[in-house]
């Protein structure tokens, strides 16, 4: 059989019916876009986020509270996450800060003096009425973290007027905060606030300094969470813990963040405060209520979530490109109609049913490649405008991070789309195809 | 003198239509009939005659009937499909009433059309040849709904001519055509069948079916007389 022929009566085929074929290859443009834009988009969010999620620090270590039975329940049903071996949670979105409180603060002492930790803080917050005097009657919620001297380096806060917590000032619980610099704007204007008073839940605090985010880096959020949104650290106040236990009327803490001295310790070191911590609280990796993670814990988590959110954008896409094969079979089994005379005449004229089936899947591999290679080119266009706009969504920082979100589109990308939509021909072509093979060819030369 | 060949041996050939279950309807009731090399033979009958049966079975389209069939003595009734695709590509040219040329489609691509399915070397140099026969050398390129019905069935008989058939199989073929071009297409059949290919007219036209050296009518699926 001559393919050259062939496949030239098959292109004029095609080209004879140009508004129907065009539309039919849309069909296919529109899913192997949505394809290639939305899997590089998710492969560009994911780069994104575990790169940001690198910056934060590899030598991160964040040791939370946590329910036993909520643990188990998401050991039960497969949540994601915690160290192998750990069975933390990661303490990057910890919810640990809520009512669970099992770390004493004599175990953050250890923490904090462990060999291998370089510099370590409790991080604990909570909803707090502030007042500029005893007797008003207004008051404004701020948050008030309950932390240690390290606290500031550790979270990249930088001090613009008075001093740092002192050991001492913590370790006597004084009463004495630090005032964010947008907190410090709300309250004092352009007053400076170090110096003065301020009552947290009537309880006459002296301010001792005021801290600002250090712009250079991204505004890593208290206990890790998404900064940039709500609780911003800027609009908050800063106490020693022992403090804090006192005006939150608690005993324990329930989030420590700490660093260790080198990436190559941090695995050793967390392990082994995770041990001395479960042999303290008297419990296992099934019923732990403290959970030590890294920031590798972390990245894993994520970036598994984030493939799968890949896979799912891929999923969405694959649907319309199954609606596009559907509208190449159903165009096939129409020109299989139309042409059912030629169809009888080939085969009056030698075509064996094979050559009848190969005719008809080739025009639908043409009409599906034709699409593919539209629709990558179009992916790679969509793609790079979502960037765009995906960049304004989420704002310069939005996962923490200063870089832009790029959409990676690589290569066995394009060739699984091209590869896929010629399968696609071919599986919604067949049996169009099967069906003109079939034909009787008497009846089609028939066929009026 | 040398005997010729019989190309077609029809032995009591019987085809039946199966409407339902119970309506059975005898197209052919048992048809003889021998066509040697060279012959020029038509088939004439009625509409419902059972003309376009016997044509399908003598053009190996149909291989549903009782009998024996012999083309260039070689038993068809056992073949597979394929290897009737075969015979029919070596064998037998078809034309058409209708024409059954491509649209959009030029004079030389419609006449090389058979080659998509056996390819030989000289395909090309062949078309020709078979173009220049037909008399239509000056519009090759032309696309055939630029042509005359007259023009589109010369094409058609040059794709027929195309793979040097034993038999050309014409059903109706100026079944579409005025009287006067009729019989130029005719007169091209004749000419044909002088250079030695054997011709099988299907026609319900006396003076057409006079062209040919030997008539059968069909009536009622049999061959009420024959004549030479």
């Amino acid at each position: 059989m001559k393919s050259t022929a062939l496949l030239k009566q098959s292109f004029k085929s095609i080209a004879s019916n140009k508004v129907r074929s065009s539309l039919t290859i849309l069909g296919v443009v529109i899913g192997i876009a949505a394809v290639i834009s939305l899997v590089g988009l998710g492969k560009g969010l994911q780069n994104n986020v575990t790169n940001n999620i690198s910056n934060l620090g590899t030598t991160d270590i964040t040791i939370s509270s946590q329910d036993p039975e909520r643990q188990t329940a998401d050991r039960e049903s497969g949540t994601p996450g915690g160290r192998p071996g750990g069975g933390g949670r990661p303490g990057g979105f910890s919810f640990g800060g809520g009512d669970t409180s099992t770390i004493t603060t004599a175990e953050y002492e250890y923490v904090k003096e462990y060999d291998g930790i370089a510099s370590a803080s409790p991080n604990e917050s909570t909803q707090i009425a502030v007042t500029k005097s005893s007797t008003s009657d207004t008051a404004s919620q701020y948050q008030v973290y309950g932390v240690d001297t390290s606290y500031i380096e550790l979270e990249d806060l930088k001090i613009t007027s008075g001093e740092n917590l002192s050991e001492s000032q913590v370790a006597d619980a004084k009463k004495v905060v630090m005032i964010g610099s947008e907190a410090a704007d709300e309250l004092f204007g352009d007053e400076s606030p170090v110096g003065k008073v301020i009552y947290l839940d009537d309880t006459k605090y002296t301010i001792v300094g005021v801290f600002e985010s250090d712009d250079s880096q991204a505004e890593p959020g208290p206990g890790g969470g998404f900064p940039g949104g709500i609780n911003r650290v800027t609009s908050s106040f800063v106490t020693g813990y022992n403090a804090w236990l006192n005006l939150a009327d608690k005993e324990k803490l329930s989030s420590i963040t700490a660093k260790a001295d080198s990436e190559d310790v941090v695995e050793e070191v967390a392990t082994a405060i995770e041990a001395k911590l479960y042999v303290n609280h008297d419990v296992t990796e099934d019923d732990a209520d403290v959970a030590v993670s890294t920031s590798q814990d972390l990245l894993s988590t994520v970036s598994d979530v984030a493939s799968g959110f890949t896979t799912t954008l891929a999923g969405i896409a694959a649907i319309s490109l199954v609606v596009g094969g559907i509208g190449i079979m159903n165009i096939m089994l129409v020109t299989v109609t139309e042409r059912t005379r030629e169809i009888g005449l080939r085969r009056a004229l030698g075509a064996k049913r094979r050559h009848v089936v190969y005719q008809f899947l080739l025009e639908s591999v043409i009409l599906t490649l034709i699409g593919g290679l539209i629709g990558v080119a179009l992916g790679i266009l969509f793609g790079s405008n979502a960037t765009s706009f995906i960049n304004i969504g989420f704002g310069g920082g939005g996962f923490g991070g200063s870089s832009d979100t790029r959409v990676v589109i690589d290569v066995s990308t394009i060739l699984i789309a091209v590869g896929v939509s010629s399968i696609i021909g071919v599986i919604f072509g067949l049996f169009p195809a099967l069906k003109a093979s079939r034909l009787d060819p008497v009846e089609a030369l028939r066929y009026e | 003198m040398k005997r010729r060949q019989p190309v077609i041996e029809l032995k009591n050939i019987e085809k039946t239509y199966r409407t339902s279950a119970e309506i059975e309807t005898k197209a052919l009731r048992g048809i003889n009939l021998t066509i040697n090399e060279g012959d020029f033979v038509a088939i004439m009958g009625a509409s419902g005659s059972g003309k376009s049966s016997l044509m399908s079975i003598i053009g190996l389209l149909d291989r549903h009937f009782e009998g024996e069939y012999r083309l260039n003595g070689e038993d068809i009734t056992s073949l597979s499909d394929n290897r009737l695709s075969e015979l029919r590509s070596d064998s037998i040219g078809f034309i058409f009433q209708q024409f059954n040329l491509l649209k959009r489609t030029s004079v030389l691509e419609n006449v090389l059309l058979p080659t998509t399915y056996k390819s030989r070397a000289d395909d090309e140099r062949r078309a020709l040849k078979a173009i220049k026969q037909v008399g239509l050398e000056r519009y090759i390129n032309n696309h055939t709904n630029q042509l005359s019905g007259g023009q589109m069935q010369r094409v058609a008989i040059a794709r027929a001519l195309m793979m040097n058939p034993s038999i050309l199989l014409a059903d109706e073929p100026t079944g579409n055509l005025d009287h006067k071009t009729a019989h130029e297409i005719m007169d091209l059949f004749t000419s044909i069948n002088e250079q030695g290919t054997t011709i099988v007219l299907i026609t319900h036209e006396d003076d057409i079916a006079d062209v040919a050296k030997q008539k059968y009518l069909l009536f009622d699926g049999e061959f009420r007389k024959g004549k030479e």
